[in-house]
């Protein structure tokens, strides 16, 4: 095979995929839908690992809940586990809501609509999941130390107080990365809705 | 006409132009497809800029040629690409096993080549002039012919140890 021959190939080849047209107005469109899914799924790769580890934390909790022998600490366990397995739920759900937004059914308008109400709620959900953690920081440490440490740490309280802090440290910077994340991806999937316009 | 249906027209009219990009650059068919969707969604993206600047073939090389580089680039698949088993041309739908044989050895000479060699291959095999592959890729029209001509050397050799 020479130059010339190749040519020849490359002719014969271009003759035959101009009679191959397999493309659909609908396929056409949903390759612009899976590059809007795609923006989500790494976002929903790590809230499914979450939600495992929430869930998993939760069966702990529950598996060892006789343990709990104080009023406080069964409250602080039953606050935990619903917890533990509502906002992981909500998360997805949310997430899940905003990923499966039907791009090429209804006008752009709809679709816009549609869009910004499903991340209006996603970024609530998150929002609220961050407020919560805080709080299910404070409540959850009596049930781990017993669980883990078989220690009340409500009755001594000194030899613990100092992780709060550190650990409030860790929650905030990981809450902002996160919540950026989401903003991010959430405004370059915004940019795609429009350039269908 | 629609924006959306002028730009659907334009891709269904080329389909051929993207599958031959996606094919001398990746070797396996789900890479293929996952740079035949990023390839249709890019030149979405730059709809708007083509309409006001270039010919179209020249904005569709150059957008379908820069995207099979930056994709080649990354090194990794996306995650949740559609299934497009019938939206790219299975191979060439020929019966001819002879013609079969002829493209393989064709696109096993191209693949040895460079990413930018391969790009100028292509379009030359395109019968794409020097001026114009020099506006797609960058280069000035003189280095495309010096190019070409190390890429026909290089080729020649390759033809004779297949």
């Amino acid at each position: 095979m020479d130059w010339e021959e190749m040519n020849d190939v490359w002719s014969e080849l271009s003759e035959q995929l101009a009679y191959q047209q397999k493309l659909t107005d609908k396929i056409i469109l949903k390759m612009t839908e899976a590059r809007f899914y795609n923006r989500f799924s790494r976002i929903q790769m790590f809230e499914t690992m979450g939600a495992i580890a929430c869930f998993l934390m939760a069966l702990v909790i529950l598996v060892r809940f006789n343990e709990l022998d104080t009023w406080y600490l069964i409250c602080s366990g039953a606050f935990s586990v619903t917890y533990l397995l509502a906002l992981p739920i909500l998360v997805l759900r949310s997430l899940y809501k905003i990923q499966h937004l039907d791009i090429s059914g209804g006008s752009y308008k709809d679709t816009l609509v549609r869009f910004f109400k499903a991340r209006k709620e996603l970024l609530l959900v998150q929002r609220t999941g961050i407020f919560f953690n805080f709080i299910i920081l404070l409540i959850s440490l009596p049930v781990l130390g017993k669980i883990f440490g078989n220690k009340d740490i409500m009755l001594e309280i000194d030899g613990w107080i100092w992780y709060i802090p550190v650990i409030i440290v860790i929650m905030v910077l990981i809450s902002r990365w996160g919540y950026k994340c989401y903003k991010g991806v959430t405004w370059s999937a915004e940019e795609i809705l429009s350039e269908l316009e | 006409m629609g924006r959306e249906q002028e730009f659907i027209q334009i891709i269904k009219a080329n389909e051929g132009l993207i599958f031959k990009v996606t094919t001398l650059y990746t070797n396996n068919s789900h890479d293929q497809k996952d740079l035949y969707q990023e390839i249709v969604y890019q030149l979405w993206r730059s709809f708007d800029s083509f309409r006001n600047e270039a010919k179209r073939s020249t904005w569709m090389y150059k957008v379908a040629l820069n995207t099979a580089i930056s994709q080649l680039n990354k090194q990794k698949r996306k995650p949740g690409s559609i299934s497009m088993d019938l939206m790219v041309p299975a191979e060439t739908d020929s019966p001819d096993p002879v013609f079969e044989e002829r493209l393989k050895i064709m696109y096993t000479c191209i693949h040895q080549l460079n990413l930018l060699e391969r790009g100028l291959m292509l379009l030359l095999l395109e019968g794409r002039k020097y001026d114009e592959i020099a506006e797609i890729t960058g280069l000035t029209p003189t280095n495309v012919g010096t190019r070409i001509s190390r890429i026909k050397s290089k080729l020649k050799s390759q033809v004779i140890k297949i």
